[in-house]
């Protein structure tokens, strides 16, 4: 039996591996950085409750920066271009994410240099299989986020206001330097939407990276207008993007927010060079019937190529997704199947430790270029970016 | 019954001016005799009272703290203690800036904001139609009674803020809902079992107006008014309050709030038959004019 179709061992089995703890799950916590508070919020249900037990925020304590992105308007208003929410915001109030906030008719940032999370994760947990396999990023997140997912597992950190997470002071440049002293070849703003909501100290931070050869990657639901992500693609090293499901109906009702502008930044990244990886989240009964699956497969080979990897993962139930089972494995291998039939040469399966899917295989002669179990690799037989066995160039960045 | 009590002098804005208002206003509301007598309608001596301000503008247009000393004394006669009275809003830091003395000891009111150590927000989110959040924990876990004491003014995004959006100050991610003339979300948020079964009266402060340019304040769009509003029934209190706004807005030029499409659509949404919180039209809403001398 494998492993992970063991039911009595499967929890031992994800202990093992780390992957009970949420954000934790194969994570290495940093200890003893500048600023304020523990690492951020875990899975306990303790962020929330335990918002302002370093003291009252105060928003105007925050190291401020002036948001990029957005317009001015009469009456102090302003109107937010960062995403496709295009936020209009009187003073005093703070657009959809929560971070971003109107002060007498300028607009800033509350989350500038203060992530409430901060790890050194595998590179693999994000996840990106063909970016600098085996490495470690340098992880942080912020509170904020420009969507609501039901299932969303960070709902924590990403559904809360900056007052109500315990934040660390992390500058740019000090972040770089945690990157280095923990040998991180990337830093990756990841967990909640940091990517979009915590956009300015993403720039900086890649900016920075960049001077030091410590590039950034970007985590993200690809919730963003075009121009900030042209902005971004300038210094990015690479970019997951989160495609939900294939429908308007699902963007609307289960993640508030709509897929067409995360198709145009999926189109956008097909053109910048800049490496990207999609997940796709499965949903029993919500976004896994063959016919979408089918379209988002064919929509992806079409229109992005057949080389972009597409991991299809498995959800748990939280948040407001409760009542919903765990999508099974058989769901979770048909979409790997319809997407591999569909043209796709790199189709993985995520979340389920173990399973044969989460390997990379040469799509010219089947054999394992990377064999992976949870967030470990196993097995290289990739050099120089070609399939040791017949010489298949492999798409990635792979050092 | 939505009591609208004004003075023509002594609008200075201090504790007596509002207890005047409050008990005059308390008295027409329930009938009674006496003042205390009437708080004794709506309170028990056992009663945690929280008394939810809005403190988001600081002094300039916040919940008047002269006002909830006013009401302090009001729980008072009917023989709620001191420390069963908890002032609260958002944020501690809020509160202070708008001019109320924050205290954690038990000898006055307390008073201090949800972000306070050991308060903080329920740990899972309430899904209430629309609206999923995590709610103060004043509002679930402390307070017995609630008393929604807003202030009067036009907003942006949601046409009004006065007693129902007053709450949006008890739930930890108010941001999300501020789309679609925060409708229906407003509504949704009041049918919280806590927020409905506890709130047992609504006192507008409504010295100062803000007709437009809300929430923010803005000098040149506040107009004195002199008065308060008081309600059992928030919707009610609402739909006069918008009424009184759009009075303003024509007086100073401005179209009314229903002529620019502004109209909160949350006022009639919180009065159907699902959220049942009270009575949006207007001709079926008692509303007693009083002007103190």
């Amino acid at each position: 039996m494998k492993a992970y179709d063991a039911p009595c061992k499967r929890r031992d089995f994800l202990k093992k591996l780390g992957l009970l703890s949420g954000i934790a799950a194969g994570s290495v916590a940093v200890p003893g950085l500048p600023g304020f508070g523990p690492p951020g919020p875990g899975p306990s249900g303790s962020a929330l409750a335990q918002a302002g037990s370093e003291g009252s925020f105060r928003p105007q304590d925050a190291a401020l920066k002036e948001a990029l992105f957005y317009k001015k308007h009469a009456e102090m208003e302003v109107e937010c271009e960062l995403c496709p929410k295009n936020c209009k915001v009187g003073d005093i109030e703070r657009g959809y994410c929560g971070v971003r906030e109107n002060r007498s008719g300028v607009y800033y940032s509350l989350v500038y240099a203060r992530p409430c999370a901060v790890h050194v994760d595998p590179i693999e947990k994000k996840p990106l299989f063909h970016f600098l396999p085996g490495t470690s990023a340098f992880s942080i997140g912020t509170a904020g986020c420009n969507m609501d997912c039901k299932f969303c597992q960070n709902w924590e950190m990403s559904q809360a206001r900056p007052e109500q997470t315990r934040n660390y002071l992390l500058e740019p440049r000090e972040l770089v330097q945690n990157a280095r002293q923990t040998n991180s070849a990337s830093i990756a703003f990841t967990y909640s939407e940091p990517a979009v909501v915590a956009f300015e100290y993403m720039l900086d931070s890649a900016r920075e990276g960049n001077k030091e050869n410590v590039r950034t990657v970007m985590i993200s639901n690809g919730y963003i207008n075009r121009e900030p992500m042209l902005e971004a693609l300038k210094h990015l090293g690479a970019v997951k993007i989160d495609l939900k499901a294939f429908t308007e109906k699902y963007y609307k009702e289960i993640c508030d927010a709509t897929l067409k502008p995360v198709l145009d930044v999926l189109l956008l990244l097909a053109k910048s060079g800049v490496w990207y990886e999609i997940v796709y989240l499965v949903l029993p009964t919500l976004n896994d019937s063959d016919s979408e699956l089918t379209s988002m497969s064919r929509w992806v080979k079409r229109e992005l190529g057949p080389d972009v990897p597409l991991h299809f993962s498995r959800f748990y139930p939280t948040y407001k997704m409760k009542r919903l089972p765990q999508t099974p494995n058989s769901t979770l291998e048909r979409a790997r199947n319809i997407a591999r039939s569909a043209g796709l040469n790199y189709v993985y399966i995520g979340n389920v430790p173990g399973h044969e899917g989460e390997s990379t295989y040469c799509p010219a002669c089947d054999r394992p270029v990377i064999r992976r179990a949870g967030y470990s690799i196993l097995e290289r037989n990739i050099s120089n970016g070609k399939c040791v066995q017949c010489g298949q160039k492999i798409p990635g960045i792979w050092r | 019954m939505v009591v609208v009590a004004r003075k023509k002098r002594g609008s200075d804005a201090s504790v007596s001016f509002y207890a005047d208002l409050l008990q005059a206003s308390l008295k027409r509301l329930t009938g009674a005799g006496k003042a205390e007598d009437a708080w004794a309608r709506f309170f028990a001596p056992d009663d945690i009272v929280a008394v939810k301000v809005n403190s988001i503008t600081g002094r300039r247009l916040s919940t008047s703290p002269a006002l909830v000393t006013a009401i302090a004394r009001g729980l008072r006669s009917c023989g709620v203690p001191e420390h069963n009275i908890i002032v609260w809003d958002r944020m501690t830091w809020e509160l202070e800036k708008a001019g109320f003395a924050v205290n954690f000891a038990r000898e006055a009111p307390l008073c201090f904001g949800t972000d306070a150590p050991s308060v903080g927000y329920e740990s899972s989110p309430t899904e209430l139609g629309a609206v999923g959040s995590c709610f103060s924990r004043i509002v679930t876990q402390h307070a017995t009674a609630l008393i929604n004491v807003p202030v009067l003014r036009e907003h942006a995004l949601a046409g009004v803020s006065i007693a129902l959006k007053n709450y949006y100050g008890a739930i930890h991610n108010p941001n999300k809902y501020h789309s679609d003339g925060c409708s229906p979300f407003v509504a949704d948020v009041s049918t919280h079992p806590d927020i409905r079964g506890k709130t047992r009266l609504n006192i507008c402060d409504a010295v100062k107006v803000q007709f437009h340019g809300g929430p923010g304040y803005k000098p040149k769009r506040v107009s004195h008014f002199g008065g308060i509003l008081v309600s059992t029934d928030p919707v009610a209190l609402d739909t006069v309050g918008t009424h009184e706004i759009d009075k303003l807005r024509k007086s100073n030029g401005l179209r009314t709030l229903r002529e620019e499409g502004r109209y909160p659509a949350y006022l009639s949404i919180a009065s159907d038959e699902r959220h049942a919180l009270g009575v949006s039209d207007r001709s079926r809403i008692d509303v007693i004019n009083m002007e103190l001398a």
